[in-house]
Formats: structure tokens, C-alpha cells, sequence
């Protein structure tokens, strides 16, 4: 019979509505009747489950399905069901077996057993406590019994009273657990062949919604204060998670719980499914496409026990830093530290990578080998990997089909053999790596390597004689290429903007001395600003060589900090790095390596159209450059500028960008320099440096090192 | 031709705009630095007199602070056919594989054929120690080591001979 009354689907409460239940049932606890010492302390995140014929008491965290006892012995020799928490006195009520009648069960794990009366002598094994109502409702399907509310809004000492709502043949249902949720007054239950119904318990009827698309027994049922239905299965204890915000609602697959035969749970239905404060969850670090955020059921690890991780250390956090934000390098904790890839990813060939695990366990691994942003189920490249304590060589074969470029890998350990890219397990570590797949047969050399950087830095006064601070404009850079047959086929340049110690507006570019901009093939070029894909090519026009733009103001992409002038020059003015870039460039068939330039190529700044400088009576825009000692200008260079001011540039001596004595504008250090202070001579920063330098190199050649600084003299935010 | 200003007046508005340039209407920066204090235990170098501007460079001196490392592998007919070159920095020396490769931190990485394979790497000055791995894929197993310290020949190589 469908039921009379009209359901509407969940409609989410305020946060207001929701603090007024929160306060309403803080003075339930002050002045309820069921008000004891006893009572649980908040609304806590982690689920409750009880299991086992003598029943036992476990705490899950629905998020990981980790799980722990709480109790083996809560005053009973016999079951427990129908488990519910009951938001209005923190108390958890249950139904017990050995007694055939409602319990209690506080902060202490013991049962209080309570006398009631109305209710048909029988065991029930599904119910739930209201949330906007005092009332525990309990259900069996049958003519003798059906679905009873609970009254537990009785003085002390009285017994509770329980009336039926409707007989088990009108509601006739196949499910074992229900759970309230959290805002819409309805409960919810997965039945054995997966329908999904909606129960009004003010009059006792059910709406079938759908079905999720998984069956079995479940056994315990939970909400979330976002109004997430999980359900958990008895068989192998999956957790699933159900929207109901969705048109039509479908089972996730969520977390790897406890199995069991006998099993039912409650939670506060108020509680996020992860507290602000749980930092017992390791996730991974990949954009959220792959599934990374807990929003998302992104792969994550309960590491309380901290025996199962990859490499030395495990971090744990409530939810994700996605790249580039992930927390290795927002709190300088890097636990992406169990993976080493010796090889490079060619295609069609294998791969050689080192897993180093704490403990015995199962490796599992993903690589999103076609780059569309999600782990697909032919990308997983090792499946349920035994591996033991220490080195592990693990060999991958990267698929002739794989997409050239940067992807992202993922690696789980666990104790769980057989996971997903996405979801939660009970121990273990999930670390994700940006990777690169390259054509095979490629030497790919890193320049200084592949995690270390150079360093740029310029006055930018030319053709005018700096106070070489050297701090003007400060880039780190780092050069790969890859080099096949003799010819370069690609390179990658990535960067980072480390200081503007000068108000001139810049533009900071890398051209590649030789390399014909007419020989690129289509597309050759892919350009991310703080790993932001750029529409906007950064390829020149009017250029005869490779001209790569990485930005025409760098002042658009930083700011100084409060009550600064400049950006990380100045003491007292530390801030983070505000732009990083990465350029690739492929060559098609490449171009011979015997003519391509070598590294550092020749980075440069220009002045930004529009913007005066002092000594000019317009804005020399464009056509104002500055590179490094020995390199050429561009096309687009106002050769008139040469031997301009303090510039005795001298082009038939190939000589540019050079003083009288021969100082450059410019210099380029093999290695991550701590620039000078504002205002601050290199000389004096750098002792050592005038010796390298009128010895030709031959001494000091090191004076770049912090340890051969005056520290008082160096921008040295550590 | 740009109109480039005269000279004459050029000492006085380098002054107004001190370090770097300044910006059409920006006045200049007026911010001093303010010393750090030191937080190296041994006293920093001498300070100089001389500023940048005073030194004579030598002439044609390219102010380079790397160098050229030549890595020449040449095996004999034991090896396999297929072998994989890693050079790399070596793990910090706090962690477990001190003196093994740190794969994150490497210079190079290719295949190579019948044990042959030459290549020169561009390396800072103060990089003091490399070290070069070959693997064999069947089975994955490192077959040769080979490390890297800078001597004070003005040719530096890493050789792996057999």
C-alpha cells in the first residue's frame, strides 16, 4: 500500500537550526531525566559498533574503517542491537538480548538495562534514536511485531513506554539497520538487495527512493551532519557511502570496516565524519581529480597504529593539501619519501622503482598513463604487491598507448591487499608523485639536478650601473632535457620568482640561442604558471630563435609584503615564494645536440612596455634587455642602447652587457643562491667573490655558499 | 634610437631611485635594511672595501660557477645488453641509504646499449661527489657502482670501466 502521506526529499538545515539542536541538546543533558555521570562527553566523530554474540564494543572511524575496541565486556552475556546514539543525552541506546528490552550505554561501556512496557516479547535488531525527537524507535518486520517508538522522556525510576507506530506486515521491510538523519526527521535503510528506503516514523510508512547498486546484509547504518548515508556490510565489512542529494542515489564504495555476522552501529548523526582536530589520517597529495580530498573519497590511511607506511615517516592531517598546496610543503614535513623512481617512464619499456616499506604488506599503484586527471582501472600498474620491510624492486611497464608529459603516480601500502585509487583503509600510507612519461629512448639529463635549482639574478638598471645588490630580479631555474638519438626532443625549464628588489616593471623570458622558432611543431609548447595550465602561449612572435615568455610584468604575479617596497629583499619583509613556472617544449625530431645551446640557455629580462626609467624620455619598453655577460640580444633588442650609459657592449667582439671594468648586469650561479640584502654590495656579502673573480674563477670558486657569506648581508629567510 | 638622457644629470637621478630602478612616478624606496644577526657560529668573512664596480674582471672571465663533468661508461661483453645509468647525489647522509643514489636528485638517466655510453654533464662548484648506478632489468638488480669526488685536475670524469 503506499503510504498516505507525501515524502519530500532531505532538505538540508542551517547552521543556525543546527547550533539550536546542538543547545537544545546540551540542556537535555542538564536537565534530562536519562541525565547521568556517565554520559558521553560530546558528539563524536567516530562511529560505535557492536558486535559479536557476547557483545562487544568497537569505535570505527567511518572514514578509514579503522577500528578499535572499546570493550569486551559491557555487562551482558548475550547480544546487543539496534544500536543508536541519542543526541539529546549522549547516551547510547541498544537493544539487549539477554534482557529482551532497551539498554543504556554510557562513557563507561556497561549496560543499564530499562524497564518498558508496551513492546511484544522479542528481540529486535534494527533501530536508531531520533534527532528531533527523545524517542528510540525500534523495528521488526511481522504481524506480531512491526515498528515502535520509545518514549525516553520519563522520570527517573518510571518505566519507558513504547507504542506501536504500525505492524510488521503493513512496513515489511528486509533491512537490519535504520539510521535518522541528521536534519529531515526520516530514517534510512539499505535492504538486502540493495533498495534504498526512506521511513516516516511519525506514521509508519517507507518509500522505496532506489537502489544503490550493491546488496548484501547490512548491518549498521550512519549519517553524517553533511547528510551522507553509510551503510556498512556484514560479509566484508565495506563501507559504503550513499548521498542523498543525488537524483538517484548510489552506493560508493568508502572505507574497508570490520567484518562480522552479527553487527550494528550508531553514531551521532551531528558529527562530521572526520573532526577538525583528527590528525590520524594520512592522504595523498595528487589534484583532486584523482580522487585526493575526503569531500571526494579521497584515498586516505588510519595511521594510529603507524607500523604500515612507505619510507621513514608518515604524516596525518583531517583532510588533503592537493598539490601544489600539499602539506610535504606547506608544514616542511615530506612523507612522500617511500618511493624512489630509478628509471624514467619510456614508453613501452619497463621501469625500475624502489618502494621502501616499514613493514611486510601489500603494495598497490596507479599512473594516469592517458593524463586525464583520474586513476583508470587499466592504469593500475602493480595490483596487491606482496613486498617486505625495507628495498623493494617493483618493475613497471609503461603502455606503448601512455600520453608524453606529466602525470601523476599513486602508491598505497597497507595490510589490505586488494584497495583502490580511492577510499579509506584501516592502516597504511597513500604517497602520490608527479611524474613524466617520456618517448623511449631518451636520456634525460636535469640540470643542476633534478632537485636542486640555479639561480638568476640581475641589476636592472642597465644600461646605468647598479649598486649590484644583484637582487633586482631573482628567478631559480631548473633545465631538463632530453636528448634521443643525438638530438634534443625536448626540454622542460621550471622556475620560480624568488625576488624583485627593484620597482622597475620586468618582464623575465628565456630565449634558446640558435633554435630556428619556425622549426616547432604544432602544440610543441605547454606552459603552467603556479601550476595553473596557461591558454596564452609563451613562444614570441617576431622572433627568429625560441623566445619563451614567462611573464611580460613579474609584478603581476608578486606584491611586497605590508609596509615593504619590495618583494623578499628587504629584512623583516619574508614572504613565500609568489610564482613558480614550468615550460615544456618538444622538438619534434629534435634538434641536434651539437647545435642546441647549453644550459643555462640565455634567461633575460626586458622592460615592460609602458613603464619609464630613469634616463629616458619615453619608455624604452621592449627593446630594453638584459642578459647574461657574453650573450646576444634578441631580435626585438634596441640595438642603439648598446654602449649607452655605463654599457661597453661591443657586438663585432661579441661582447655585450658589460661595464668599463667589465662587471655584467647579470649573473647566473649553479646552485640556490642567497642573494644580497637590499642595498647590499655583492662584495660585501660575498667576501670571496672579488678573488673569483679577478682570478678568472681559478680561486673561490665556491663563494656563492651561504657559508662564505656575511649572514648579516644575505636575504636568508631560514 | 631611444632618447636616452644625458649624462650629466644621470648621478643625481641614479640617487633618487637607489637600488634597482625606479618606476616613472614611484618615489624612491626609503626603506634601510636593518642588520640580521649573524647566526653562524664562526665569524663571516672579512668584509672588503671594494664594490663590484671597482673590479676589474678579467677579460673574456664568463663569471661560471659550473663545470664540465664527462661520464664515459665502457663495459666489456659480460655485462648485459641492457643496462639502465642513473648519476646522481648520494642520500643525505642522516637516512639509511647514506651512499646510495638519491634517484630524486639526479643529473642523468638513460639507458644504454652494449655497455657503451659517453656524455658530459654541466655540475655547480660545489658539488663534490656523484655517484653512478647500473641496473640490469632481468633481474632488477644493481651490477656497478661507481662514485665521483672532485679532484683538483681542471678535468673532471667519471669513468666506469670493465
Amino acid at each position: 500500500m503506499k503510504p498516505a502521506h507525501t515524502h519530500t526529499r532531505p532538505h538540508y538545515r542551517s547552521i543556525a537550526t543546527r547550533l539550536v539542536l546542538c543547545v537544545a541538546g546540551a540542556l537535555s543533558l542538564l536537565i534530562g531525566q536519562q541525565v547521568s555521570a556517565n554520559a558521553f562527553d560530546d558528539c563524536p566523530s567516530d562511529a560505535f559498533l557492536i558486535q559479536h554474540t557476547n557483545a562487544r564494543l568497537f569505535g570505527v572511524n567511518l572514514a578509514t574503517g579503522y577500528y578499535r575496541e572499546l570493550e569486551d565486556d559491557l555487562g551482558t552475556n548475550d547480544k546487543i542491537n539496534a544500536l543508536g546514539f541519542n543526541f539529546h543525552d549522549n547516551f547510547l541506546y541498544g537493544w539487549g538480548y539477554e534482557h529482551r528490552g532497551p539498554v543504556k550505554i554510557g562513557a563507561d561501556y556497561q549496560i543499564s538495562v530499562l524497564p518498558a512496557e508496551g513492546l511484544p516479547d522479542t528481540n529486535f535488531y534494527v533501530g536508531d534514536v531520533a534527532i528531533n525527537e527523545n524517542t528510540y524507535y525500534v523495528y521488526r518486520s511481522g504481524s506480531a511485531y512491526g515498528l515502535y517508538a520509545i518514549d525516553l522522556d520519563v522520570a527517573d525510576g518510571e518505566p519507558l513506554t513504547a507504542r506501536r507506530i504500525i505492524d510488521g506486515s503493513a512496513l515489511k521491510l528486509t533491512i537490519f539497520d535504520i539510521a535518522f538523519h541528521p536534519d529531515n526527521g526520516f530514517a534510512y535503510a539499505v535492504d538486502r538487495s540493495g533498495n534504498l528506503h526512506e521511513i516516516d516514523v511519525s506514521v509508519g510508512s517507507s518509500q522505496r527512493i532506489g537502489n544503490v547498486g550493491v546488496s548484501g546484509t547490512f548491518g549498521a547504518a550512519y549519517f553524517d551532519v553533511d547528510g551522507y548515508l553509510y551503510v556498512s556490510r556484514n560479509s566484508d565489512g565495506y563501507i559504503f557511502r550513499i548521498n542523498l542529494q543525488d537524483a538517484s542515489p548510489s552506493a560508493q564504495f568508502y572505507a574497508h570496516g570490520p567484518a562480522s555476522n552479527n553487527n550494528d552501529g550508531a553514531r551521532c548523526a551531528l558529527a562530521p565524519i572526520v573532526s577538525d582536530t583528527d590528525s590520524d589520517i594520512d592522504f595523498g597529495d595528487a589534484p583532486d581529480s584523482y580522487g585526493t580530498l575526503l569531500e571526494n573519497n579521497g584515498a586516505r590511511h588510519n595511521i594510529s597504529d603507524n607500523t604500515v607506511f612507505l619510507g621513514a615517516q608518515v604524516d596525518g592531517e583531517s583532510d588533503a593539501y592537493v598539490a601544489p598546496l600539499a602539506d610535504d610543503e606547506a608544514d616542511g614535513v615530506d612523507d612522500e619519501d617511500g618511493v624512489q623512481f630509478v628509471t624514467g617512464f619510456e614508453l613501452g619499456t619497463q621501469s625500475i622503482v624502489i618502494a621502501n616499506a616499514s613493514t611486510a604488506a601489500y603494495l598497490n599503484g596507479w599512473i594516469d598513463w592517458n593524463r586525464n586527471g583520474t586513476f583508470d582501472t587499466d592504469e593500475r600498474v602493480i595490483s596487491q604487491q606482496i613486498v617486505t620491510g625495507g628495498d623493494n624492486y617493483v618493475m613497471i611497464t609503461t603502455p606503448i598507448w601512455a600520453e608524453t608529459g606529466p602525470t601523476w603516480a599513486r602508491f598505497r601500502l597497507s595490510s589490505t591487499a586488494n584497495i583502490g585509487p580511492t577510499g579509506g583503509v584501516s592502516d597504511g600510507e597513500v604517497e602520490d608523485y608527479p611524474i613524466t612519461v617520456v618517448a623511449n629512448g631518451v636520456t634525460e639529463s636535469t640540470y643542476p639536478s633534478a632537485n636542486t635549482w640555479s639561480t638568476i639574478a640581475f641589476e636592472d638598471n642597465w644600461p646605468l650601473q647598479g649598486d649590484y645588490d644583484m637582487n633586482d630580479l631573482v628567478a631559480h631555474l631548473r633545465f631538463r632535457e632530453l636528448v634521443r638519438e643525438e638530438k634534443v626532443v625536448g626540454i622542460e625549464v621550471s622556475g620560480e620568482i624568488v625576488a624583485v628588489g627593484g620597482v622597475y616593471h620586468n618582464g623575465f623570458a628565456i630565449r634558446l640561442p640558435g633554435v630556428n622558432a619556425t622549426s616547432l611543431p604544432q602544440n610543441a609548447i605547454e606552459f603552467w604558471i603556479d601550476d595553473q595550465p596557461q591558454s596564452q602561449s609563451p613562444l614570441e612572435s617576431e622572433q627568429g630563435e625560441v623566445i619563451l615568455v614567462v611573464t611580460n610584468d613579474v609584478w603581476d604575479h608578486v606584491s611586497p609584503g605590508e609596509g615593504c617596497t619590495f618583494h623578499r629583499t628587504e629584512i623583516g619583509c619574508e614572504s613565500q615564494i609568489q610564482m613558480t613556472f614550468k615550460v615544456r617544449v618538444s622538438f619534434g625530431l629534435g634538434v641536434d645536440s651539437s647545435v642546441f645551446p647549453a644550459v643555462p640557455y640565455d634567461p633575460f629580462m626586458y622592460a615592460t612596455p609602458g613603464y619609464g626609467r630613469v634616463g629616458f624620455d619615453t619608455p624604452p619598453g621592449r627593446g630594453l634587455e638584459i642578459h647574461l655577460p657574453g650573450q646576444s640580444p634578441t631580435d626585438l633588442f634596441d640595438m642603439s642602447l648598446l654602449g649607452q650609459g655605463d654599457d661597453r657592449s661591443n657586438p663585432s667582439d661579441d661582447l655585450y652587457f658589460r661595464t668599463e671594468t667589465g662587471m655584467p648586469w647579470a649573473l647566473e650561479i649553479a646552485s640556490e643562491w642567497k642573494y644580497p640584502l637590499e642595498f647590499e654590495d655583492i662584495t660585501d656579502a660575498y667576501p670571496l667573490f672579488e678573488s673569483f673573480v679577478i682570478s678568472a674563477g681559478e680561486e673561490n670558486a665556491t663563494w656563492y655558499l651561504p657559508e662564505n657569506a656575511d649572514l648579516s648581508l644575505i636575504y636568508y629567510p631560514e | 634610437m631611444r632618447n636616452f638622457k644625458s649624462w650629466a644629470i644621470l648621478p643625481l637621478l641614479y640617487t633618487l631611485v637607489a637600488c634597482g630602478g625606479g618606476g616613472e612616478e614611484e618615489a624612491a624606496p626609503t626603506a634601510q635594511p636593518v642588520a640580521t644577526p649573524p647566526t653562524a657560529s664562526a665569524p663571516p668573512p672579512e668584509p672588503t672595501s671594494t664594490s663590484a664596480s671597482d673590479i676589474a674582471v678579467p677579460s673574456g672571465f664568463d663569471f661560471k660557477t659550473s663545470d664540465t663533468l664527462s661520464v664515459m661508461v665502457s663495459l666489456n661483453s659480460s655485462y648485459p645488453d641492457s643496462l639502465f645509468l642513473t648519476v646522481c647525489h648520494k642520500q643525505s647522509s642522516t637516512t639509511s641509504g647514506a651512499n646510495q643514489s638519491n634517484y630524486e636528485d639526479c643529473l642523468t638517466r638513460t639507458r644504454i646499449a652494449d655497455g657503451q655510453f659517453e656524455a658530459d654533464l654541466i655540475i655547480s662548484n660545489d658539488v663534490d661527489e656523484l655517484i653512478a648506478t647500473l641496473w640490469s632489468f632481468d633481474p632488477v638488480q644493481v651490477v656497478k657502482t661507481s662514485e665521483w669526488q672532485r679532484t683538483a685536475s681542471s678535468t673532471q670524469q667519471l669513468l666506469i670501466a670493465e
